[in-house]
């Protein structure tokens, strides 16, 4: 039995006939994060104790045969924005070094209900803010395939821990794309959900129209296991969906003469051309099982990046104003003042989230407002229009997920283009609320990329039953049982 | 000079901020209540930890609604909050949620009973919002420097703030609309509308122009704790505003400046910033609330009859006295018991609204109880009154029938039944408590007989507390003079003649 | 849009950041690359009739919340992460109330 092999339903079955008990499997991973992760960095802290406490209290359960779900025993890594009780929650910012949450997300209550283990919590830009986990804190993390490489981000963190058989599942936040990118860079399954569908109480905001919780997983059956998990009405959360009719089906319909639609947009230039050649090999194993290939325009995507810049900073602006060193966090400068306190405190957000909230103050000042912030909202409420035209059309959109594979952390870091071209596939599904799966498509070299479907609101179970068929009909390309080489075990690049 | 100062214009405008009488907070479920120990009423939400979310209490929406009915507004479809940016400790997220694009009510009216008669005032708007934490300030001690102190109670009940329009012509005018708004608040049952707790406060700013010529610039005035203080800082600013311009130096910048309860002078805070940018925007997590017009129906359909036009039916209906209607009208639990006592009670409306607004007000006052306390019904205070009526009982006893009444909600007739109370009206037994208390007093009979009219007041007293204050008054008052008669009409000789003869 | 270092120096002022010269240097220039890159969203060929109010908020529906007191926090955990405290209350330096 090699655990590293083992996907969900395997480790299920393994821990229901006691062929292992979750505090072996909890140990197996806590020691692989031992062994791989003072190269890698994707977990900020590691609560060991903690840990084996729930694996200890899941195999209790689990002899009592008493409320034992799909979870129960199962690891499960947390981006650090998202608040666990008395587990340090630092959302990779020096300001929040020493802080410890009075209450879960829910998110966090419903996988401790369920039995699950938390593993630890993973590394991600500061505050969400970013797209390579590269402006943390506590270090960059590095993309198992490559050193070199960037993770992606801003869920870095948790794409890595999956990637590298650091946590068989893992939570991830997404506002501009940091669930998917980070997936499609380290090959791993990744899903931004329906804005509303999964409760965001407890997920430190970065820009709250668009933050949206979601699994990242190996396969297809993991990512929709937890995905149900997650999902479901939440009193505590002011945006949070009502309950769906059903609970989501379950992977197995079939998906003969479903339409996909290729959006022209997301394929011009900028994209890598080997990426693009992915892509549409997906989109033919697709129309070989019987989908429908339909091409079409989405022209307001040309416009989503700018909107989602004025209106992600304009919110960052705002979420970011509690920091001030009054009831929590790491103060600084109390001897110079009120304002010199906050002033100093604030001084401690790193250089990707001051210039974030240096712009979206701008974009808020009085003058700006009708110049930039109302034309934005505009174009977000008509990619939405534009967006639900094309599901009149077509049942799902299939895109890149990336316009290229990993960049490597020297050349490309700081440049700006280069990271737009990364985001410009992501943002629209979440400026118009829509879910949106990022699943591995092959390699260019020895880079994993991602493909994108993107559906109407509350798509998600049709979403993940369409990408695992592919999976199913190219298996070397999707890679569903496989995680990245260990560290020490250099790949020839 | 004087004489051409008095030929300038005020013009006042009111910031009334209302905190809404809800069980819970606006955004979550921690407890309103006051008076509580610091940092108990308090969660993630409404503390601004990390991850806390507002979840709208559909109540502080339902019952600024119902002020916006009342004060004559035009309501919003849907209820939209915006994001209000400013630093300061006491706010907890760093913006206040508030409503700037879209306040819940616009373009209202308020009917005030001015001197010169009734006025619409109008209301520019009105919005919900949020409260702020509270501050306490400590001086610099044995072990550190000043400090400041937070209690995130207060912080997210929700508030609800009234904006006039700059219409007001004088600080007696401000403080009658301030009073109207307040009795209509209470009416609706929507605030305690409490001064001295701060759950109704209120921002007054004051310019004064030549008549015809643009307005001076604008002061705001803070600290106005109480009704006194609005009107008297409103006064004092007015006149030094006007003794400004009198003298040719007019204000150049708008400022703020606080009322000096002690001193009775408005003090300099600062100069109002050119404008402050806020950098409103729409509050991105709180979707819009509809507001379908079937719940607007509904709660129009439970408006209570408001001050205004209460005091216009008294005055009708009742003919009470002005001040009383005024008076009446106003405090919503007395104009209940006033009205529930008229369906009992076959005498005048006014003798009703006296013994409520006089001498039961003053037993509450006393006891610090309300209407609410009242361990009688409207029925036995109707009983009382007809027993006074009929004579049973006189005023002053009626009095302390009222105050029995009140100590154990005892019927009016048990009580006066219980302490021999009845009013003694039989003129036999009178005259001999008269002849009694003649006889035992020689001395006072000769004054009187010798001009002391003073000594009538002796002989009243004396048959009063003899009878413990049972004898009808005006009978005493005619048996007492006919037996004194008696006297003069037996001439001096008479009465001499007895002490002779004894 | 293009934003001179004052500008960039008053919006921190605005935003309680602080932020050093050196840091100002590289931020200016940094926040003129977005600030270019946003143009265009004022060239964007929206079509008619289409209104910001749909854009800015989630698409979901609000049923609000009951008026129901839930219990609080204790004070103990609501003072848990105060940087500093005194007579259960967040203390902070001395300032005055308007």
């Amino acid at each position: 039995m090699v655990i590293g092999k083992m996907d969900v339903g395997a480790l299920r079955k393994a821990l229901d006939r006691r062929e292992i008990s979750a505090v072996e499997l909890t140990t197996y991973y806590l020691d692989r994060i031992a062994q791989l992760d003072p190269e890698l960095n994707a977990f900020i802290t590691v609560p060991r104790a903690e840990a084996l406490r729930m694996a200890a209290a899941a195999d209790r359960r689990i002899a009592a045969q008493e409320g034992v779900t799909a979870l129960t025993g199962i690891p499960v890594a947390i981006k650090d924005n998202i608040c666990t009780a008395g587990i340090r929650t630092t959302c990779g910012s020096r300001l929040l070094a020493d802080f410890i949450p009075i209450y879960d997300a829910t998110v966090v209550a419903k996988l401790k209900q369920a039995g699950a283990v938390l593993l630890g919590k993973t590394n991600l830009d500061e505050f969400a803010m970013g797209s390579a986990t590269q402006y943390s804190f506590y270090g960059p993390t590095r993309n198992p395939w490559d050193r070199d490489r960037v993770a992606g981000g801003s869920s870095g963190g948790s794409a890595v821990a999956v990637a590298a058989g650091m946590a068989p599942l893992a939570l991830g936040t997404d506002t501009g794309g940091s669930i998917r990118q980070p997936a499609a860079f380290c090959g791993v399954w990744g899903l931004k959900p329906t804005y509303g569908r999964v409760s965001r109480y407890g997920l430190v905001p970065y820009a709250p129209s668009f933050d949206q919780i979601g699994p990242l997983a190996r396969n297809a059956r993991d990512l929709f296991l937890l995905f149900r998990a997650l999902a479901g009405h939440d009193p505590l959360d002011p945006t949070s969906l009502p309950a769906p009719a059903e609970t989501g089906g379950d992977l197995s319909g079939s998906i003969r003469g479903l339409r996909v639609g290729l959006p022209r947009e997301f394929f011009g230039a900028g994209l890598d051309a080997e990426l693009k050649e992915r892509v549409l090999t997906v989109a033919q194993v697709l129309a070989e099982a019987g989908c429908v290939l339909v091409e079409l325009s989405l022209p307001s995507v040309a416009y989503a990046l700018p909107a989602y810049y004025l209106l992600a900073y304009a919110e960052a602006s705002s979420s970011m104003a509690r920091y001030d060193g009054v009831r929590f966090g790491n103060r600084s400068g109390a001897e110079q003042g009120i304002v010199g306190m906050m002033t100093a405190t604030r001084q401690g957000f790193g250089p990707e989230v001051k210039r974030r909230v240096l712009l979206g103050t701008y974009f808020l000042s009085a003058d700006c407002y009708e110049e930039y912030y109302r034309p934005a909202q505009k174009v977000r409420a008509w990619l939405r229009q534009d967006f639900a035209a094309a599901y009149r059309r077509c049942d799902l959109l299939l895109t890149p997920t990336t316009a290229a594979p990993a960049f490597r952390f020297a050349d490309e870091a700081g440049d700006e283009r280069a990271l737009a071209l990364t985001e410009q596939c992501t943002v629209a599904a979440n400026l118009t609320g829509d879910p949106a799966l990022s699943f591995p498509c092959g390699r260019i070299n020895h880079l994993p990329v991602g493909a994108q479907l993107i559906g109407p609101a509350g798509a998600e179970e049709l979403l993940i039953r369409v990408a695992a068929v592919y999976a199913e009909k190219a298996p070397d390309d999707a890679m569903p049982e496989w995680t990245a080489p260990d560290v020490g075990e250099q790949i020839e690049v | 000079m004087w004489v051409s100062k008095l030929r300038y214009e005020t013009v006042i405008g009111l910031e009334v901020h209302v905190e809404l009488k809800t069980k819970a907070k606006l955004w979550c479920g921690c407890s309103t209540q006051f008076g509580a120990e610091p940092n108990t009423q308090v969660c993630p939400v409404c503390l601004g930890l990390p991850g806390g979310l507002p979840v709208l209490n559909r109540k502080a929406v339902e019952l600024a609604l119902t002020t916006g009915l009342a004060l004559n507004c035009v309501l919003t479809a849907d209820c939209r909050f915006d994001r209000k940016h400013y630093f300061y400790p006491d706010l907890p997220k760093g913006y206040q949620i508030t409503q700037f694009y879209h306040p819940i009510g616009r373009e209202g009216w308020l009917e005030v009973e001015f001197a010169d008669g009734p006025r619409r005032v109008r209301i520019k708007e009105i919005h919900l919002e949020e409260e702020a934490g509270r501050t306490y300030h400590l001086p610099a001690g044995q072990d550190g420097g000043a400090a400041s102190l937070l209690d995130y109670n207060r912080s997210g009940i929700p508030l609800l703030e009234i904006v006039t329009a700059p219409e007001l012509s004088s600080p007696a005018e401000a403080r009658l609309f301030l009073e109207e708004l307040k009795a209509v608040l209470e009416c609706l049952e929507v605030s305690d509308a409490k001064m001295e707790e701060g759950s109704f406060r209120c921002d007054a700013n004051l310019s004064v122009r030549r008549p015809g010529e643009a307005l001076g610039k604008r002061v705001e005035l803070k600290n106005l704790n109480s009704f006194r203080a609005l009107e008297a800082a409103l006064a004092y600013e007015e006149e030094r505003q006007r003794e400004l311009l009198a003298q040719g130096e007019p204000l150049r910048h708008e400022e703020v400046r606080a009322w000096d309860e002690e001193k009775g002078i408005t003090v300099y805070m600062r100069e109002k910033e050119r404008v402050a940018d806020y950098r409103y925007f729409p509050e991105p997590e709180v979707p819009p609330l509809a507001i379908p017009a079937a719940w607007v129906q509904t709660l129009r359909r439970r408006l209570p009859e408001l001050p205004m036009e209460k005091r216009r039916r008294y005055l009708e209906v009742y003919q009470l006295a002005a001040a009383d209607a005024a008076l009446l009208s106003r405090r919503k639990a007395e104009a209940a018991f006033f009205e529930a006592t008229l369906r009992y009670y076959r005498g005048s409306a006014q003798n009703v609204a006296n013994w409520i607004l006089g001498e039961l007000t003053r037993i509450m006052k006393e006891a610090k109880q309300s209407v609410a306390d009242l361990r009688f019904s409207a029925e036995d205070l109707a009983a009382l009154l007809q027993l006074q009526d009929q004579k049973v009982i006189s005023g002053k006893i009626a009095k302390a029938v009222l105050e029995e009444m009140f100590r154990t909600g005892n019927k009016p007739a048990a009580i006066i039944e219980e302490h021999g109370w009845q009013q003694i009206s039989d003129p036999g037994t009178i005259k001999t408590l008269v002849r009694e208390t003649l006889a035992a007093n020689p001395a006072a009979v000769e004054d009187y007989l010798g001009g002391k009219e003073k000594a009538f007041a002796f002989f009243v007293g004396d048959v009063m507390r003899k009878s413990k204050g049972r004898v009808n008054p005006e009978l005493l008052n005619t048996i007492l003079r006919a037996e004194l008669g008696n006297y003069t009409a037996a001439g001096h000789s008479g009465g001499q003649g007895g002490h002779e003869a004894g | 849009m293009v934003l001179t270092k004052e500008q960039v120096r008053a919006l921190a002022a605005a935003a309680r950041i602080g932020i050093t010269e050196e840091e100002l240097a590289v931020l200016t220039p940094a926040m003129n690359r977005t600030g270019q890159y946003i143009e265009t969203i004022r060239e964007a060929p929206i079509p008619e009739g289409i209104t910001e109010e749909g854009g800015g908020k989630p698409a979901t529906a609000n049923p609000g919340r009951k008026d129901q007191v839930q219990p609080s926090w204790s004070r103990e955990a609501i003072l848990r992460n105060a940087p500093q405290q005194a007579e259960f209350c967040f203390q902070t330096p001395r300032f005055f109330a308007e």
